[in-house]
This record gives structure tokens, sequence and C-alpha cells, in this order.
């Protein structure tokens, strides 16, 4: 049954050309536009820092859309039509969720991934402790597709849903310096590293690659405590959804 | 037998009573047919029947089993085909059968073998390569009774399974059920706005308003409690508001509707008040008159004073 729910939902996420256009064609375009626009204005010993910045970025921020992304599948399944399909089956209702929440996080961790090697093998740059800051952007992305989640089953609307994600990036973004630096002072490097959970995971990112401990500490508890807390939240309210 | 539901309660919200004291019952290989004005509780009974509600008070029992929404093994006897096309669009009608399929625990050369069958029985095995997005609607319509259809369920519940579809398609699925129930000792639940629908295929009919059953029984014999009744249609062009009123006002006159451009009026046997209700009618150019024999609509129009089809097409 597990299997089952894993395949059937990665065959409907494949076949939808355009939400691979959107959440792989488009931020791999958009890393490249901002990396040209950009170099010419910093050094080349800045070089590999500034497709670091933008990339993690970008990254970040389209493990957001990607979770966007999901709640439209949840409410297909479980706040249309087909949920009385679904609920009338012997399939358990949560079972069918944590399956598609499972493969919608290895599908985007996967796209995340797929942004990092980008980054390295077309600019050649280097990463420190590569696979430390994969493991950042995976609990990134466990946190963001719980979120979503969250969401979903508060709401009961993908779109508003998406509406939601996309402030919360906006704004998430902003405040965290990832698209113009900021003025420094203590509350804005605060709101830089800590003001969401898409500054923890380029926190404990920059962490990996620094090689500071504390950092990586700091960022990952940070994003595991989030993930136990959204994680409740959301398992609290599928409940009463799918009940 | 196949459910047997008792005495069956249902409030939405500790208030709304959905059911009230509702009872009845399928037996194997019988269609029941379901009528009942939006908001009659129609849905909620077959909520209940299919497990995704429990009752508040009563009892049901489906395969002799108590129905709840925790009985998982008893949910694989049954199909349901919704009201709505629910088939993931973006799948082929081969991997749509093939989920279905394997949600219900089919798997390998079995589960193949039924895909091809279901294919076949519902005339999709030329385009099961398709995806519904190419289908027109009578097709999305059989391949979403297709989907229900793949663990040989033995009660299967039909809840408007031809809305919005060609006659055609209407007729194909009509036959459809009718050989499910004949061949494959199949029990149905089949609702539908169309009572020529459930006129024509249904074993027992039971209607159902505001809670409970108001009527029950074959459909000759739910027909023959108009016998006697004269039903006359009139039409006309320029329809004025107030002669329902008073045509409903007239003794004898049972029961009055008025659709689209015409009145259903039925009267009682032995009355003769033609020429009255012609007068009534005189500031309306009337272009049709019609005395009929008496249908299931007309037995459901005179139970519950509502026109089935006017009344949307959910509860």
């Amino acid at each position: 049954m597990v299997d089952l729910v894993i395949r059937f939902y990665s065959l409907r996420v494949l076949k939808d050309i355009v939400g691979h256009v959107m959440l792989i064609g488009l931020p791999l375009l958009l890393i490249t536009i901002m990396i040209a626009l950009n170099e010419p204005h910093v050094p080349e010993e800045e070089f590999n820092n500034l497709v670091l910045f933008i990339g993690l970025a970008y990254t970040i921020m389209f493990q957001g859309f990607g979770a966007a992304y999901t709640s439209e599948g949840i409410e297909n399944d479980f706040f249309k039509p087909f949920k009385s399909r679904l609920l009338v089956t012997p399939i358990n209702p949560m079972r069918y969720v944590l399956m598609t929440l499972s493969t919608s996080i290895v599908l985007s961790f996967l796209q995340s991934t797929l942004l990092i090697l980008y980054l390295m093998v077309v600019y050649q740059i280097t990463i420190n402790n590569v696979l430390g800051v994969l493991a950042a952007l995976f609990l990134g992305v466990v946190l963001s597709q719980l979120l979503a989640s969250l969401f979903i089953f508060l709401t009961k609307k993908a779109g508003t849903t998406q509406a939601i994600i996309t402030v919360y990036l906006i704004a998430g973004m902003m405040v965290g310096g990832f698209f113009f630096s900021l003025p420094t002072s203590d509350l804005v490097v605060f709101l830089e590293k800590f003001s969401s959970p898409l500054a923890w995971v380029r926190y404990a990112a920059y962490g990996f690659i620094d090689g500071d401990v504390t950092r990586i500490l700091v960022g990952m508890g940070l994003l595991s405590l989030g993930i136990v807390i959204v994680g409740l939240f959301s398992y609290r309210l599928s409940q009463k959804v799918l009940k | 037998m196949v459910v047997e539901m008792k005495d069956a309660i249902k409030r939405y919200n500790g208030r709304v009573l959905a059911l009230d004291y509702l009872s009845l019952e399928v037996n194997r290989g019988e269609v029941v047919g379901l009528l009942g004005p939006n908001g009659a509780g129609k849905t909620t009974a077959i909520n209940a029947i299919v497990g995704l509600l429990n009752l508040d008070e009563g009892m049901i029992k489906v395969f002799g089993e108590d129905q709840s929404t925790k009985n998982r093994p008893l949910k694989k006897r049954i199909g349901l085909v919704t009201q709505e096309v629910t088939v993931y669009e973006e799948l082929s009608a081969y991997e749509n059968l093939r989920f279905f399929g394997s949600i219900y625990g089919l798997r390998g050369e079995q589960l193949e073998r039924r895909i091809h069958e279901v294919a076949k029985l519902i005339g999709l095995e030329d385009r099961i390569k398709d995806i519904p997005k190419k289908y027109s609607g009578g097709m999305k319509r059989r391949l979403n009774i297709g989907c229900a259809l793949l663990h040989e369920p033995e009660l299967i519940i039909m809840d408007e399974p031809t809305v919005g579809i060609d006659p055609q398609s209407r007729n194909y699925i009509l036959e459809f059920v009718k050989t499910l129930a004949k061949d494959a000792n199949t029990s149905i639940i089949y609702t539908s706005h169309y009572i020529e629908e459930v006129q024509a295929i249904s074993d027992k009919v039971y209607i159902i308003d505001q809670g409970h059953i108001i009527a029950k029984g074959t459909v000759k014999e739910l027909i023959s409690k108009m016998k006697g009744d004269q039903i006359v249609s009139i039409s006309v062009k320029n329809h004025n508001v107030d002669s329902l009123k008073s045509l409903k006002a007239l003794p004898d006159v049972k029961e009055v509707t008025f659709d689209e451009d015409t009145y259903q009026i039925i009267i009682e046997a032995g009355a003769s008040i033609l020429d009255k209700i012609l007068v009534l009618l005189t500031k309306e150019i009337i272009t049709n008159v019609n005395h009929q024999e008496a249908t299931l609509e007309d037995v459901f129009l005179m139970l519950t004073g509502k026109s089935l089809r006017d009344g949307g097409s959910s509860d």
C-alpha cells in the first residue's frame, strides 16, 4: 500500500510538465540571469560567494513554491469530491497523506539538489561540506512541506494556501536579506539569521560552509524544532479533516 | 440482506436533522432507487451506508456487519460512483483503473485482467491509454463508474451517475446498471434527478423527504397510489404568477407545479374541473393541453409537493 501511493503520486507529479518548468526551469533561469547581472560588479575572488548567495537564495525560495504545489495535490485528494472516493476505499487516509508528503519531500529535495549541482557544474564553484549544506536544505524542504500541509488543512483551499506561502516567501526573504543588503544593526542582523525558517536554512547551510559548529547546531536545531512543532499541529489538523 | 438501516438519526452541528428515523433495506441483486428533493437526506443516507459518517442513533448493517467509519474491511465490498467525476485527469484511463484496483488490493495478473474486463464493460477498451482530458463527458462518466468496479463490489452506490451527459451515454449506463444487477447479482443503490431513469431501472424505490421515507415500493406499487388521479399538463406562453395560486385553490386539485412553460396539475379521481382550470388561465395563451397517465414523477410531486429536477443536484 505504501509504495502504491508513492508510485501513483510520483506518476501524477512527473506528468505535470508545467509544474516541472515552474519548479526547476524557472529557478535555473532566475539563478542564471541574476548571476549574469551581478557578475560584472563583483571582484573575481568574490564570484564563488556571489554564485553561492544567489543559488542558495533561489533554492530555498523554490522549496517554498514546491510546498505550495503539494498543497494542490492534498486539496485535490482531500478537499474536493475525491475525498469521498478515497475515504470509501480501504486505504488509511492518514497514511495516504503521509506518503504524499514523503513523496513531495523527496521530489522537492531532488529539485534542491539539482540546483546545487547546477551551481557546482556550470559555475565551477566549490562548496565546503556540500553534504552538510544538502542536509540543511533537506530539513528546509521537510519544514516547508509541513507548513504547506498545515496551511491547507487550516484553510482547506490550495489557492489560499499558495497566497499565504507566496506572502511568507516574499516577506521572509526580504527581511532575511535574501534579495538585497540590509542596513547593519543588531536587530537587522538578528532578523537575517532567525526571522523565518527560510533564514534558518541559510544560517545552517552557511554554518556547514564555514565550518561553524555553533551555527550548524543552532540552525539545524531550529529547523528540527520547527519540524516537530509544525508536524504536530499539522497531524492534529489532518486528523480532524480526515475523520 | 445487503443493507439494513433502521431508525437512523443523524444531526449536523447537533441541530440540523438530516436523517429522521430513516429505515431502508437493500437485498442482493436489487436495484434500489433513492429519490428526494434537495436536503432530503439522500447523501447523508448514502454516506452512512458507505461508512463515511457515523449515525447519532439507530442501526445500520451492511452485509450483516455494523457499518461505521472505522470498518475498513467492509469497504472492500462496496463501490461508490461519485456524483462528480473523480478520476485523475493527468493519468490515463489505464493508470486510473490501475490505481483504484491497487487501492483495493488487486495485484499482478488479477489486476490486469480486471482492468481489461472493466475497460470492455464501460466501452473504453480502445481508448484506455488516453488521458481523461481527451474524453467526452459521457466517456469520463463511464471511467468514473469503471473505477468503482475494479474490485468487483457486491454493493455499488451510484450518486447521480448520469449528470450532464448525452442521451446515448445515459442509455449505455442504464443498460449497464441493469446488466450488472442481473448478471453479477450486484446490489445497486441509484440516485438521480431524472425520475424516468429511476423508474426504468429500479426494482424498488424509496422516496425521502426531510430525513425520512415518505413512500417505498416497486414503481408499480408507487404509481398505484395515484390510481384514478388525473394528471393534466397545460403549456402556456405568457405565464401569470397569480394563476398558480388560483389553481391550487380550486377544489379537487391535489397538486400544481409550473416547470418552464407547463403547468402540471393533479386532480382527484372523478372530478371534472378542466373547464374551471381553463377559465382561470384565460389571461395566458394556451399552446397545449395534455391528459396523461401517472408516472413516478407524479407520485413524487404528489408526496413532496416539489419537482425533483428543479431541486438542484445534491442535498
